[in-house]
């Protein structure tokens, strides 16, 4: 607690890398000891125990951020990644989450609120927006495991939640208008609804997907 | 009976028929005919016959006691009782035979009963009643009449049945007259041996030993008796009746046991008896005292004909008061029969006798043809002459040369052995202007003799002169002939030979193979040799063969010339072995075969008669050419002609006229006048169908399985039907006619096919089709006797082939729906191909749409990447600035705006590109997304802010993209206005579902604002400048001290509710 907390920033823009280290440097409580402009490097040199919090960009350029992060965390599996994102629903993003990572933070957030999601990381929190916190517990639901319905089935019965007809839906998964129907019924039965509306609901609700 | 002879009118009809066709008086001519035999070695099942009858096809039928026979002049089809067959012949003994209007045969049996033979189908029948027993089975059926279509009456043994019948001749209703020896008023007890009806209500049965009973149905049904014994006055010497006929003038004839009686018409009602008999010394002194009358029967010409035991007879009638005249003999039993137990006359006059023999039907003129013989031994004549008183010198080839009389007899010889000729090798007789007698002899020259004769002209010796080959220059004579000069000429095998008038001088004109010299009537000397022609002539006195140069093509040059006949109209007529020429001065030659009506080809003898005609010899038969039309008309050995064997030039005629022709079997004389041929059109009946070379068998006789039948018997046959596949069939025909067989011609045709006639000279015909195309046809076919006269309705059969399946009209029709839906199909595949590029084009707008939603979505997002970092460095570097500048008021104040600034920028964006993501279309993330910012931005303020999103209303509620934003944006700004002015405690912010309407909400309760005044910034302007512009409604509620709301209300316009169909 009295010792700084020590950040390793992996950032591929040389003015922002400078710019985050001069920050966290001149700011009392935080230390800036290692800065790397790729991960490959970072991987490489970083030692479990040498940092506390790692900033770590998504888009690098080679090794991906979110492949940075999972070799980081099995390299030391107590060390805290923050993603540094532009977008705050990037895909990529989820993805280094569900690969590890802490939390993350907005690039253009003003400074001291970067600050304070790093403290907060090191404190054991995790911040993230209410919208990726979301998906990221949805992603931690596993289908229930007695679902009634076959993989085809939920596939369908997703394609169907997103809005799709069945045209598209046979086109998506390269099968006949009539084959979906077929799928459908079979869905209809066996969630013992009647509608479309029903089926969608029914899924959302019992996590069917 | 043949035709039914009961009804008047139709004798009227058949009389006026013959005496359109057949003009010819048949009593002339009748005493003279000439009788063939049909017998058991002809193919009857027996020659003792007692039932005869011709059908209405022509068609002779004869049942014997060995079964049923049916002739049509070529062929007999025996039909007999066969126990494996039902349809067969119920009893072998047959009794009589009638015919109904409907062509069924009714057959009387000894044994069976009645049986019915339907042509159609050739199947025998019994009488069945309506409950299909069969009726008067094992009765003797001797007599039936047929009253009408349904009525008919059939005598027995043991009565008279009046049998009604169904249009199937199955038995309706039967009714039986039977002698019951208590009432007199019932028939007679024998045997029924005939029934005629005289008027509609009066029947006459005649019986075997119970006399003649007529019954009258009236009122009541009256019976009378005539027999003998029955009154004093009885005519009837005894009561053995045979037969009953009505005559042409509506008589009754009664035929008995011991001669003929009768009942005229206005007697025939009468109560007594007056019955009169013809006197039986009539019949001639060579009959017997009776002589038993066993049948009647009536010409197609009215006449009255009776067989008996004797003989057959025509009785003539004087007058209308039936006065006998005569009886003209046609039959004695030395022709072949003992007696005649029954007849008929069929349509064309001809008879057709019956007796225990065999049957004998007329077949031309007896003494059309006479033959002589003499001896024993057949004698092979090889010239002949009649002389001046009348004796026949006929040549013959071993025995010189034999006179006959007039009886035949040979009564004087000139032989080699009574040395008047020099060799028995007789070739030529001839009787000179002197009345002396050349003989020409084979390689013995010729002898001239001197006959004496006694007062009858019968020779009685000669005084013979010979002339050796060397005199004459060759012992090979043919011929010898005396021409208008008086000149003897001669042909002998090495040339011609002349004497002189007055000396016995001879010239030889040497020539090749002469044989025979004639004279034409311009005078000039023919020659006929195996090498052609030769003429002589008299200036250069020498011969030379004739020059045939105007007509090439015909050459008889080298022609074999066996025959010679000068002509009255100075035509030459020559016979050769193929052809009979005529050859006229300008060198006009017409030639005759038998493609022309010749007998044959064969030419051994041409002899004009005095009428005429010219007659010729061929090998097949004789035939006679009018020298005016150059008709021929030929006759065979079934026309009676005795022989075919002719010699070369042993021809002659008498001088009564008669032509006398000689070969192998004697020779030959013809009455010209007696060779008459009734031209009679004959009926083409058919025969057979055959498939495949099979004959096709009638429905009942076809056996078991698949196999082709007919529906009825050929000769009934009317329609046929062939599959495609059958396509090679074969019809066979033959013509009705009795004894003229050599002469039947047959022309047929399929109409529309053959264009023509076909023709066909034999005995049967038969036409075969293959590959007839599918379709209808008719097939015709008619015969003649004479190549003029054609049947008159020709024999038509309808035929029709099915097309293939492929070509019948289920065919078509399958096609018809076929090209439909093929058509159709094309239609449809088009239409689809059409709906699929149009979808395909609507997908690829969609997709471009898309796309350019990505492109768009991409550039701002690429924009803000780059834009973002930018911000991000000024906002670190606005920070770093900060912390150097940290004691300046205003410097810190300046930059926290542009952090604040800055801030608002990249929140902006982050909107922005967040609104263009497809998906965050659901109203529900809209919604959160508010609620989202609404937490972050209330979280370090004393506001407490709560949500309350209706979740589950809002799943399936889509926005659009103007309205995300605008959304946004109006709550982004309701919440910092709160945040900044309202000092409230608690802020919400809900969304809910009200009647359909989805209404979006923030409250604070904090201090609130009088919103006439709200004029500070542009907030709320914007505000509804925002709702406006996405046409939502927005209504602000406030009050100074009472908390404000902002609330928007969305309707369906900017909602898609994806899900519904």
């Amino acid at each position: 607690m009295n010792a700084d907390i020590r950040v390793a920033i992996v950032e591929d823009d040389e003015e922002i890398l400078q710019l985050f280290s001069l920050l966290i440097e001149n700011s009392p409580g935080f230390s800036c000891p290692y800065t790397f402009s790729n991960g490959k490097d970072a991987v490489e040199n970083l030692r479990p125990g040498q940092v506390d919090v790692i900033l770590m960009d998504i888009d690098l350029p080679g090794l991906s951020g979110i492949s940075c992060t999972q070799l980081l965390r099995e390299q030391a599996p107590n060390v805290n990644i923050v993603m540094l994102t532009v977008h705050e629903d990037d895909q990529a993003l989820f993805d280094s989450l569900c690969a590890g990572a802490t939390g993350y933070i907005l690039k253009e957030t003003p400074p001291s609120q970067i600050l304070g999601h790093i403290q907060s990381a090191f404190e054991g929190g995790s911040p993230m927006s209410g919208s990726i916190a979301r998906r990221v517990v949805k992603s931690f639901h596993a289908p229930r495991q007695n679902s009634p319905l076959s993989e085809r089935e939920r596939e369908v019965l997703g394609l169907l939640c997103k809005g799709q007809n069945y045209k598209m839906i046979a086109e998506a998964l390269f099968v006949s208008p009539n084959t979906i129907k077929a799928h459908i019924k079979n869905i209809y039965r066996k969630l013992e609804v009647n509608t479309r509306a029903e089926a969608v609901s029914k899924a959302h609700k019992d996590r069917l997907l | 009976m043949y035709p039914p002879l009961k009804n008047f009118f139709q004798l009227l009809i058949w009389t006026a028929i013959l005496l359109i066709s057949c003009p010819m008086t048949y009593s002339q001519i009748r005493s003279n005919s000439r009788f063939s035999p049909l017998m058991a070695q002809d193919g009857l099942t027996g020659n003792r016959t007692r039932a005869i009858l011709q059908d209405d096809m022509g068609e002779i039928w004869i049942g014997t006691q060995n079964g049923l026979n049916r002739y049509d002049g070529q062929d007999v089809i025996r039909y007999q009782y066969d126990p494996a067959n039902p349809y067969s012949l119920a009893d072998n003994f047959i009794h009589t035979i009638v015919q109904d209007t409907h062509g069924q045969l009714w057959i009387g049996t000894a044994r069976a009963g009645i049986c019915r033979f339907d042509p159609s189908t050739n199947q025998f029948h019994p009488l069945y009643d309506l409950e299909g027993n069969k009726v008067l089975d094992k009765t003797v059926v001797k007599s039936i009449c047929i009253a009408s279509d349904t009525l008919i009456w059939i005598g027995t043994h043991r009565g008279l049945f009046q049998c009604h019948l169904t249009a199937k001749r199955q038995l309706k209703k039967m009714k039986v007259f039977r002698h019951e020896s208590d009432n007199p008023n019932s028939i007679a007890r024998g045997m029924i041996m005939d029934i005629v009806q005289t008027d509609p209500h009066t029947l006459w049965i005649g019986t075997y030993h119970d006399g003649l009973d007529r019954i009258s149905f009236g009122q009541d049904t009256v019976i009378d008796h005539f027999y003998k014994g029955k009154t004093s006055s009885s005519t009837f010497q005894h009561d053995y009746l045979h037969d009953l006929q009505i005559d042409a003038k509506g008589n009754l004839w009664i035929g008995t046991a011991y001669g003929a009686y009768y009942i005229k018409k206005h007697d025939l009602n009468h109560k007594e008896d007056r019955i009169q008999q013809i006197s039986p010394l009539e019949f001639g002194p060579e009959v017997p005292h009776e002589a038993s009358v066993n049948a009647f029967k009536l010409s197609p010409s009215g006449e009255l004909w009776m067989a008996t035991d004797h003989g057959l007879y025509q009785y003539l009638y004087q007058n209308e008061s039936l006065e006998f005249r005569d009886l003209i003999e046609v039959w004695d039993h030395s022709k072949g029969a003992n007696a005649i137990y029954t007849f008929t006359i069929d349509h064309t006059g001809r008879f057709w006798l019956a007796s225990m023999e065999g049957v004998f039907y007329e077949n031309g003129q007896q003494d059309a043809f006479q033959q002589f013989k003499w001896k024993e031994a057949d004698q092979l004549v090889r010239a002949v002459v009649e002389d001046q008183y009348g004796y026949l010198w006929v040549g013959t080839e071993t025995e010189g040369v034999h006179v006959l009389d007039k009886d035949g007899k040979a009564i004087f010889q000139l032989s080699q052995e009574n040395g008047k000729l020099k060799g028995n090798f007789v070739t030529e007789i001839l009787i000179d202007k002197e009345e002396k007698v050349w003989v020409g002899q084979f390689r013995a020259g010729a002898s001239r003799l001197t006959i004496l004769r006694n007062s009858d002209g019968q020779p009685i010796s000669s005084q013979a002169s010979h002339f050796e080959g060397s005199a004459l220059g060759n012992p090979d004579i043919e011929d010898i002939f005396q021409d208008d000069q008086g000149r003897i000429w001669m042909a002998s095998l090495a040339g011609l030979i002349r004497k002189e008038v007055i000396q016995d001088k001879f010239h030889f004109y040497r020539a090749r193979w002469g044989n025979e010299v004639t004279q034409t009537s311009d005078g000039r000397i023919w020659m006929a040799s195996s090498a052609g022609l030769y003429i002589y002539d008299e200036k250069a006195d020498s011969i030379r063969p004739y020059d045939y140069s105007p007509n090439p093509r015909i050459n008889l040059s080298r022609q074999i010339i066996l025959s010679l006949w000068p002509s009255q109209d100075s035509a030459l007529w020559a016979g050769t072995p193929h052809a009979l020429y005529r050859i006229k001065e300008g060198g006009e030659i017409i030639l005759f075969q038998e493609t022309n009506g010749l007998a044959g080809n064969l030419i051994h003898q041409i002899q004009g008669d005095k009428k005429g005609k010219l007659w010729l010899a061929t090998q097949k038969g004789i035939s006679c050419l009018d020298l005016n039309s150059l008709n021929i008309e030929s006759f065979f050995p079934e026309d009676g002609l005795p022989m075919i064997q002719f010699s070369d030039r042993a021809n002659a005629i008498r001088k009564s006229g008669e032509v006398l022709m000689g070969g192998g079997e004697g020779l030959i004389q013809l009455q010209a006048d007696k060779l008459q041929s009734p031209s009679e059109v004959p009926n083409v009946i058919l025969t057979d169908i055959e498939l495949f070379n099979q004959s096709i068998p009638i429905f009942w006789q076809a056996q078991e399985g698949n196999q082709r039948y007919l529906s009825q018997s050929p000769r009934h046959l009317k329609k046929l039907k062939f599959a495609y596949k059958e396509k090679s069939f074969t019809i066979k025909f033959k013509a009705i006619t009795f004894g003229k067989r050599h002469r039947i011609k047959y022309r047929y045709r399929m109409v529309d096919f053959d264009n023509t006639w076909n023709q066909v000279s034999s005995v049967q015909g038969q036409a075969t089709y293959t590959n007839l195309s599918p379709g209808n046809y008719k097939f015709q076919v008619q015969a003649s006797l004479d190549g003029k006269n054609w049947t008159e309705k020709a024999r038509d059969l309808e035929i029709s082939i099915s097309p293939p399946w492929y070509q019948s009209l289920w065919a078509y029709f399958l096609y018809c729906i076929l090209i439909l839906s093929l058509i159709g199909g094309a239609f449809y595949l088009r239409l689809r191909q059409i709906r699929k590029t149009y979808q395909t084009q609507v997908t690829i707008a969609l997709a471009r749409a898309e796309e350019r939603e990505n492109v768009r979505r991409r550039s701002a997002r690429d924009f803000h990447d780059e834009a973002g970092n930018r911000l991000t460095k000024l906002s670190l570097y606005t920070e770093l600035t900060k912390r150097l500048l940290g004691k300046n008021q205003d410097a810190s104040r300046y930059l926290e705006n542009i952090e604040k600034n800055l801030a608002g920028l990249s929140s902006g964006m982050r909107d922005f590109i967040w609104v263009l993501n497809p998906e965050h279309d659901a109203l529900q993330e809209t919604l959160n997304r508010i609620a989202e910012f609404g937490n972050q931005l209330f979280v370090d303020s004393p506001i407490q802010f709560k949500t309350a999103i209706d979740h589950e209303a809002f799943e399936y509620k889509k926005l659009d993209i103007p309205t995300k934003r605008h959304l946004i944006l109006i709550f982004k700004e309701a919440m910092n206005n709160c945040l900044k002015y309202s000092q409230a405690t608690e802020s919400r912010f809900s969304a809910y579902l009200e009647k359909d309407k989805v209404k979006v909400a923030f409250q604070d309760n904090g201090k609130g604002f009088a919103i006439e005044q709200a004029i500070k910034g542009n907030g709320l302007k914007n505000m509804r400048a925002r709702a406006a512009e996405i046409e939502i409604s927005l209504d602000i509620f406030s009050k100074e001290g009472q908390g404000t709301e902002i609330l928007c209300e969305l309707n369906t316009t900017h909602m898609e509710d994806s899900l519904l169909p």
